[in-house]
């Protein structure tokens, strides 16, 4: 082989690696073993204080209504299978979205936390997406700081009497974003780049996982629209009773 | 594999040769070997686990090796995404052992760069392979199980039963609706795959909360009070199993 040929060849091999192989990858999940010691304790750590206040308002709502414990789980579930379909044809590789964004605009974030530490305990050992010692910063990216983040902007743009779906599309796009900027953080905090330290770290990350997490957010927030226009024709009764 | 081969790893730890082993000293075994291997993280260490684990799951689990590989395979992409970020530098004045000079910026990979890059790789895949040892060798449920005696909360608990048992119910749903959709061309062009998948998202939602209805109502009707009994099997801890966890122990420390 000539040098051009072995080089193509490798680049395919790559891109057959990337594109074929891995079909149902979620790029953003911190793969286990990824992250050095401390920075496994140190997320999971943060993670408390919220998962605390998710478990005493679910405890809450449970002793209220039994029936909620179920709605619940049927959530959790329905944000694990929703993460497990498949998008075709938007890029060669299967994109999916969160769902956790909708969740914790329905639901409120500190359930959210504690559903999305479940669900990604069960995406751990049932999909191989994710991992044990990295559940903490995981759940720390993705149920606790993008579902707070759209709440918070769910919240905000409503304030202002901005329609809800406008406000559905912004709180679930940007909690996508959200938690992709947070995941480039917590991989450059613990790689630091030798030239130009956390800093440069973070604009890589950023840059690498940009291709596949841009269009993810747009699409997380066109299909929370679609679902929610759904709901809202089909399950208002449901809704009123979510305080939606 | 059924559901779209999503349950494809819990279906094969309950075929796996170790199911049969006490699920709480498989869990305390693999989660202690995952959490050895990422203290000490040296690539000596995290090379024994890699081949050892395969050892365990392949050879005495009795899991099939090309399986084996396709799942090892699945934070390929992560890997390769995170790791060129770890190995390529950007600066205007250095320089490293690969330099590539684009209009006055270096993009350069250095010698201890590529170091850092192979010890986070042997290190990520030691761990991974013991978090698959887990994975393929207890089914969910035993786990939850090993939670419950850990004195995790009731509610938690509950809620972790109920979740794993409406995976399947709604993967079964969306397996129907997504060969529906199919058959339908509802794929066919970028436009119509988004009106499918929201619909899909919409519809399978809609169907969650009827099916949390009717699930109360049943489980009401049982005189459900709050407390969900679940079945779980007590396997006795032999012997040979002790000696080869304290083995295996030995080992790792010697190596490290």
């Amino acid at each position: 082989m000539t040098k051009n040929e072995k080089r193509l060849f490798m680049f395919s091999c790559v891109f057959a690696l990337v594109f074929g192989v891995t079909q149902t990858t979620f790029a953003m999940h911190i793969m286990e073993g990824y992250l050095p010691k401390t920075h496994c304790v140190v997320w999971g750590v943060l993670c408390l204080p919220f998962l605390t206040a998710g478990f005493i308002r679910i405890k809450k709502i449970v002793n209220d209504h039994r029936k909620t414990l179920l709605l619940l789980a049927m959530v959790g579930a329905y944000a694990f299978v929703l993460s497990a379909l498949k998008l075709p044809s938007v890029t060669g590789s299967s994109s999916h979205p969160t769902g956790t964004g909708l969740g914790a605009v329905l639901f409120g974030p500190s359930v959210m936390a504690v559903l999305g530490i479940i669900v990604l305990l069960f995406q751990a050992i049932l999909l191989a997406h994710g991992g044990l010692t990295t559940l903490g910063a995981n759940t720390f990216s993705m149920a606790i700081a993008g579902p707070f983040l759209s709440f918070g902007v769910y919240k905000i743009l409503r304030k202002f009497n901005i329609n809800k779906l406008v406000c559905v599309f912004a709180a679930t796009a940007l909690g996508d974003l959200f938690t992709y900027c947070i995941t480039s953080v917590q991989l450059a905090l613990a790689y630091p780049s030798d030239v130009g330290g956390v800093g440069a770290s973070v604009v890589k990350f950023m840059a690498v996982f940009a291709v596949t997490q841009v269009p993810l957010a747009v699409i997380e927030g066109i299909l929370s629209v679609i679902v929610m226009i759904g709901l809202e024709s089909y399950a208002k009764p449901e809704l009123a009773e979510l305080d939606y | 594999m059924e559901h779209m081969g999503f349950t494809a790893i819990d279906h094969n730890a309950y075929n796996s040769a170790l199911n049969s082993i006490n699920s709480m000293l498989k869990t305390v075994f693999f989660t202690s070997v995952l959490i050895y291997g990422i203290v000490i993280d040296s690539p000596v260490v995290s090379l024994f686990i890699i081949l050892s684990m395969a050892f365990i799951t392949v050879v005495i689990g009795r899991i099939k090796l090309r399986y084996y590989i396709r799942v090892m395979s699945i934070p390929a992409l992560f890997i390769v995404l995170s790791i060129a970020a770890v190995l390529v530098n950007f600066s205007r004045s250095s320089t490293g052992l690969f330099t590539l000079s684009l209009g006055g910026v270096n993009i350069f990979v250095t010698d201890e760069g590529i170091k850092k890059a192979v010890c986070i790789v042997i290190r990520a895949f030691g761990a991974v392979s013991c978090m698959y040892g887990l994975a393929l060798s207890t089914p969910m449920a035993d786990i939850i199980e090993v939670f419950r005696k850990f004195r995790l909360p009731e509610v938690i608990i509950e809620l972790m039963f109920l979740i794993y048992r409406f995976i399947f119910v709604l993967l079964a749903v969306v397996e129907n609706m997504t060969r529906a959709t199919e058959a339908r061309n509802g794929y066919g062009s970028i436009r119509s795959s988004f009106y499918s998948f929201g619909s899909i998202g919409k519809n399978l939602l809609l169907y969650s909360f009827r099916k949390a209805d009717f699930a109360y109502d049943a489980m009401e009707s049982r005189g459900y009070d709050g407390k969900i009994a679940f079945y779980s099997e007590d396997r006795n801890i032999r012997l040979l199993e002790i000696v080869f966890f304290i083995l295996y122990f030995v080992v790792m420390i010697c190596l490290s």
